[in-house]
């Protein structure tokens, strides 16, 4: 195509680009000043205002937040949330799905309109508290998973997917004798693999921000994830860096560190995992994902 | 013989349903998940569900022996200006999305196009898809630090001859409504735009072409070109958005919310929270105040989708 040189074109290109460098940097700068701060010496850090570039660096914060004992639980249970709850939600939703997407399956409309139904219509939140508090979920792991094992809406990226599959590798399978089990597991699946993992990191990133359930349920500070840690460390400021063997040991160092540089150190250990299966995620969103007819 | 052709079609259906038997079996953990976890609260036989709304609730007492109360709680409700006032931010604070935080993805999206070269248009929707996967609590610590009062803002703003502002406690309606919006934009605002990009990928080139031969200039392109081929995506969202008018975004406002700023930015859902967890700690009250906000919403969405199907679109259901 001919390149348009005239003065109107480079105008419209200058405003363009102007409003999108502009955008990605309000977007950039939070983060890049949360990585500096993170970064910063106690008298970096209690100096206010702009902090444009870095005058100190420092790992002193980060190792003072790997030190506390309360932060390395609440990773470890954040960590065993995703790994526990990203298996139990693939499972259920990859059958969900499969059932779904079987096009002869008598009933299948009233089965996807009994789960379509839950995402348009909920009992509240008073309701559903007390049923999980009768069934034991009060300072139980598994509040933080099982009962957020299902997303409708990956279920229905899910099932939209299988549906474009060919009829005809089923087929042949079910030739050969195989049952709904090995079609499942051993071809759809198989041939689902973008995905598969666009939602298994979808589901990742949910469990890993998971808080809510933990705020209602859990009072054993053994099983406060990193998410509501961070909520109450920065948030509503109800707890405090407050391990008394990494301040002492700290302190024995001559070396001392301020509570803003530990929570933004914090805040950016709880960022890098996302950070980091993002670009993974992000080779899958243009595909169709969004507002595939969500059709029985 | 239509006796005859009844049991023949019956027969037929059983066994449909009999080659598909270990179909249902898969589904059944599927379902035994939704009963749990999304009916039961419905139908709990044990505090009564959504009727616990019409009951006086006491711990450890099974419904049978709760006191029925009708309507007690709704009139109650609706008798209590705090109530009212969470109502009416709800429908302020989701009017304000849609007339500030609605367009800005598809205007994100119509200047993303317009960037021609694909490394650079592939970098700019990293960065802006990148904060939708923060949850809120993160975004509020990000950007705490720079809106607090000694932060960077301040300290610009200051620089500039303005007095600094307590951005995150004041109880003023329009910079806190700024903040929920300015900020939602920023986590969303990337996220939002993908769906435009989808759509105006499908749109025929050939037009684009042909707007070309007929002298048209870029302006020209988007105008008559790109909008008209997005517009449908754009009004069944809008739709769907005005679906969605009884939630606020309690994510994002639950953590935005303090002592301070509380009454220009409650809301029914943190309402329904603040009285069933906080103080008072009436469950029946909360559950009739949750009950009324789902039930408004589920017509809402209803009606919106009806509203789209009208217009010839899908629709979500």
């Amino acid at each position: 195509m001919k390149q348009d040189k005239s003065f109107g074109n480079s105008l419209a290109n200058f405003i363009i680009y102007s409003f999108l460098i502009l955008f990605g940097i309000s977007i950039l700068f939070p983060f890049y000043n949360m990585v500096l701060l993170s970064f910063a010496s106690f008298e970096d850090s209690m100096r206010q205002g702009l902090y444009l570039w870095p005058h100190s660096f420092t790992f002193d914060n980060y190792r003072r937040v790997f030190m506390d004992a309360q932060v390395m639980s609440s990773i470890r249970v954040a960590t065993l949330n995703v790994l526990f709850g990203t298996s139990l939600a693939m499972v259920l939703t990859i059958f969900a799905s499969y059932v779904l997407s079987r096009k002869n399956l008598p009933g299948r409309r009233g089965m996807f309109y009994f789960i379509i139904f839950t995402m348009y219509f909920s009992a509240g939140l008073i309701p559903w508290f007390m049923v999980l508090r009768a069934l034991g979920f009060v300072d139980s792991f598994w509040v933080m998973t099982v009962p957020n094992a299902m997303s409708v809406f990956n279920m229905i990226l899910m099932r939209n997917y299988f549906l474009s599959l060919p009829d005809s590798l089923e087929e042949s399978a079910r030739l050969d004798g195989a049952g709904e089990f090995v079609i499942m597991w051993r071809i759809i699946v198989p041939l689902s693999a973008p995905i598969m993992a666009t939602v298994a990191l979808f589901y990742a990133v949910g469990f890993w921000n998971q808080w809510w359930n933990a705020m209602l349920f859990i009072q054993d500070v053994n099983l406060i994830p990193l998410a509501l840690l961070l909520r109450r460390l920065v948030i509503d400021n109800s707890i405090q860096f407050g391990d008394a063997m990494g301040v002492a040991q700290l302190a024995q160092e001559g070396i001392r560190v301020h509570s803003r540089a530990l929570e933004l150190a914090t805040v950016t250990v709880a960022t890098i995992p996302i950070l980091c299966v993002y670009p993974f995620l992000q080779k899958y969103f243009t595909k169709g994902i969004m507002l595939g007819a969500i059709k029985a | 013989m239509v006796v005859d052709s009844r049991a023949d079609r019956a027969r037929k259906l059983l066994r449909r349903i009999y080659t598909c038997r270990y179909l249902y079996f898969i589904f059944i953990p599927v379902a035994l998940y939704y009963l749990v976890f999304a009916y039961a609260p419905m139908f709990n036989p044990q505090t009564g569900g959504i009727l616990m709304a019409f009951t006086r609730y006491r711990l450890h007492a099974s419904f049978s022996d709760l006191e029925w109360v009708g309507l007690h709680w709704f009139t109650a409700m609706w008798s209590r200006p705090d109530f009212w006032h969470a109502l009416r931010n709800t429908i302020i604070i989701s009017f304000g999305r849609l007339v500030i935080e609605f367009p800005f993805p598809i205007i994100l999206a119509l200047v993303l196009n317009e960037v021609t070269r694909s490394k650079p248009k592939r970098i700019f929707q990293t960065i802006f898809t990148f904060p939708h996967f923060l949850s809120w609590i993160l975004v509020y610590s990000i950007l705490q630090d720079l809106f607090q009062f000694t932060g960077a803002i301040n300290t610009i703003r200051i620089f500039l001859g303005f007095e600094p502002f307590m951005f995150l406690a004041n109880n003023y309606r329009f910079p806190n409504l700024a903040l929920l919006f300015g900020s939602s934009i920023w986590r969303g605002a990337g996220w939002g735009a993908i769906i435009y990009m989808a759509s105006i990928s499908g749109i025929d080139s050939s037009l684009y072409e042909a707007a070309k031969v007929d002298g048209a200039n870029r302006w020209h392109c988007v105008r008559h070109v790109t909008w008209p081929g997005i517009k449908s995506t754009v009004i069944v969202l809008l739709i769907l958005a005005c679906g969605n008018i009884m939630n606020g975004g309690f994510d994002q406002i639950f953590q935005f919310r303090n002592a301070v700023n509380r009454n220009a930015i409650e809301i029914l859902d943190t309402y329904v929270f603040q009285m069933a967890f906080g103080g008072t700690m009436n469950q029946s009250f909360a559950a009739a105040a949750g009950l009324f906000t789902s039930v408004i919403n589920f017509l809402l969405l209803i009606t919106a989708n009806k509203i789209s199907k009208l217009l010839g679109s899908d629709g979500l259901f």
